[in-house]
């Protein structure tokens, strides 16, 4: 899909404005139907809320949601300025994991950590490679062979840890705990927003970010001005598998201290309402992760109290999707 | 064992008919149809709650296409009235049929996994009428040629075509385009919706994730029968035979549940890679309105 979700003309400002409009409208609608499923949307709010800010802990908790977030967000954001839509966040960053996992559990603590980012890395990568390079040489659409990887994704991660499994007592298969792990949050989060910000110095200020913002809103005149497209493509779908894997060795070397199987509660796909709600733009993907972030885990501590299933933030999460989509839309009739 | 696997295969192609022939009615109008998995998912929890409250599987069916329909028509709505980008709004509308039909299922029915089973009275029913296979899959194989009919020698039809081709020409000629969009995708809706509605009175109840996929596979139906529906049908009951076939495998040569799984998936995307340069999708496929 040319064009995508991504504007290029409205000042930072504006563009904050909109995003401010977007979550506004998008917290209305979910108000609406959270009522409509039987809920006391204000309750609700007022859950999410006090479960995402409200004492040290909630924040705690909070950021530790929104870190895999923005790594996965911006395996969204990026193939979204070449003009793709890359659905296969959660597929990438369950296998990213498992490698990780696996390589943590299998070598010696000094080499743990570098060695399960660089498996984390290869496995994500080759698992973005696949659509890569199926759109950029066969025509292949992102969408449909990025799903069908995730669909693939899930079975195979389960093939490979029940051979791997260590049966630790346990009833979800597992790996052998990692033989190092990060111990506090911080290097992930300020990982991350490191990755964020240097995306958007190099998005606005780079040639090739450029070139990327080109292909992004005009494929064909790219192409005539001598920009290698497909491989361009093919590397945007390749980093952001590889980003998105580290999503997921983040959680397994951070969160779990192994690879769990069924550790990600779809990750890859709240990456989707990340990336549009973030237009884009490195900072706002940081920006929106904490927001989403927040509303995970809000919508836990609510489902705790029982005041509404913790699908409501599924659901928010959806129609900020929707939302963000439409918005998009009527930017780009605008530009 | 060949008449077991034809009638597997029957049984697994049922909801993929049903959901593929609502994706070409969708898409050879120009809407891309990635909201399959959640007419599916609708049609599957409406058709439920139908046979729970009344304890009759026929109005389970009518309920679960009326839901399928709304949620159809929500979607339709948006993509119609606005220019939002149809791929990611039915990306959108999958995760909130997802969460939503698991959230109504714990705010009505308290229960995290499924819904409660149907009465033993109405499964009898059910499995009564299927004398050689479910009503249900005699109407999608039906389906088929009827929605071939449609496209190929009805005026409705031949409106729809022209949209999906060339919206602006068929304004021109008179024709409301955002309408004629709108009720291909309702019908769409409504027709998978009927699909959703057979998973869920063959097994019984609704459970979380019914659809399982089959609203993308039905779309790469759709893309590798070229949008013509014969060729789709054949696309799609391939892949039901495949399922019926890799389900009957496993059981003879004990490989483990995975491999069946991913098959249907990863032959689907060879399948796909080998074919796309040669299809040609309806020409506004994908363009918004102005």
């Amino acid at each position: 899909m040319s064009g995508a979700a991504v504007p290029s003309r409205p000042s930072a400002g504006q563009r904050l404005l909109v995003t401010l409009e977007v979550f506004a409208a998008a917290m209305l609608v979910s108000a609406v139907v959270v009522a409509l499923l039987g809920h006391d949307p204000f309750q609700t709010l007022a859950a999410i809320v006090a479960g995402a800010f409200g004492s040290q802990r909630a924040i705690d908790a909070t950021l530790a949601e929104s870190v895999p977030l923005v790594l996965a967000g911006l395996a969204v954001a990026l193939p979204m300025r070449l003009g793709m839509f890359n659905v296969g966040a959660e597929g990438q960053l369950v296998l990213g994991g498992l490698a990780a996992g696996l390589a943590a559990a299998a070598l010696p603590p000094a080499v743990a950590i570098p060695a399960a980012v660089l498996a984390a890395i290869v496995v994500g990568g080759a698992w973005g490679a696949i659509p890569g390079a199926l759109r950029a040489w066969l025509g292949v659409h992102e969408v449909l062979s990025t799903i069908l990887l995730n669909l693939i994704a899930a079975p195979l991660a389960a093939l490979v840890i029940r051979q791997a499994w260590a049966a630790e007592g346990g009833q979800i298969p597992q790996s052998h705990v990692a033989t190092a792990t990060l111990s506090h949050l911080w290097p992930a989060l300020a990982f991350g927003a490191v990755l964020a910000l240097a995306y958007d110095l190099w998005l606005l200020r780079t040639r090739t970010g450029l070139a990327a913002r080109a292909v992004g809103s005009a494929p064909r005149a790219a192409e005539v001005a001598g920009m290698r497209v497909s491989r361009g493509i093919f590397l945007a779908m390749t980093i952001a598998g590889a980003v998105a894997g580290l999503a997921g060795a983040q959680q397994v070397l951070d969160q779990h201290g192994r690879y769990v199987e069924g550790f990600s509660p779809g990750f890859g796909f709240t990456a989707i309402a990340v990336a549009l709600l973030g237009r884009g733009s490195g900072l706002g993907v940081l920006l929106a992760a904490v927001a989403m972030g927040a509303l995970r885990n809000g919508a836990f501590a609510m489902d705790a109290l029982g005041v509404a299933p913790r699908e409501s933030a599924t659901i928010v999460q959806g129609v900020v999707i929707l939302v963000a989509a439409v918005a998009a839309a009527r930017d780009r009739s605008a530009t | 064992m060949i008449v077991e696997l034809a009638a597997a295969t029957l049984r697994v192609a049922t909801p993929l008919l049903f959901a593929s022939m609502g994706g070409v009615t969708s898409e050879r109008a120009g809407v891309v149809n990635l909201g399959l998995e959640a007419y599916l998912l609708a049609g599957a929890f409406g058709a439920a709650a139908g046979t729970l409250a009344t304890g009759s599987a026929v109005v389970g069916c009518v309920a679960g296409v009326a839901a399928a329909s709304l949620v159809a028509l929500v979607h339709g709505l948006i993509c119609t009235k606005t220019r939002a980008d149809h791929v990611v709004t039915g990306v959108a509308l999958n995760l909130l049929a997802d969460a939503a039909t698991i959230a109504v299922l714990v705010s009505a029915y308290h229960k995290k996994g499924a819904t409660p089973p149907f009465p033993p009275s109405t499964k009898e029913a059910i499995s009564g009428a299927a004398v050689l296979g479910s009503p249900l899959t005699w109407i999608a194989l039906l389906a088929v040629p009827l929605v071939a009919w449609f496209l190929a020698r009805t005026k409705a039809g031949l409106r729809l075509r022209a949209v999906g081709e060339n919206p602006e020409c068929a304004e021109s000629l008179g024709v409301n385009a955002a309408r004629v969009r709108l009720g291909a995708v309702v019908a769409a809706g409504a027709i998978t919706g009927l699909g959703g509605a057979f998973l869920a009175l063959e097994a019984g109840s609704f459970s979380k994730h019914m659809a399982g996929g089959r609203g993308y596979l039905a779309l790469a139906a759709v893309v590798i029968g070229k949008w013509r529906p014969g060729r789709v049908a054949i696309a799609a009951v391939a892949f039901a035979f495949l399922a019926a076939l890799s389900d009957h495998l496993q059981l003879q040569f004990q490989m483990p549940d995975q491999v069946t799984q991913m098959l249907p998936y990863v032959v689907t995307l060879v399948v796909l890679s080998g074919l796309v340069g040669r299809a040609r999708p309806p020409a506004a496929l994908g363009r918004p309105l102005n």
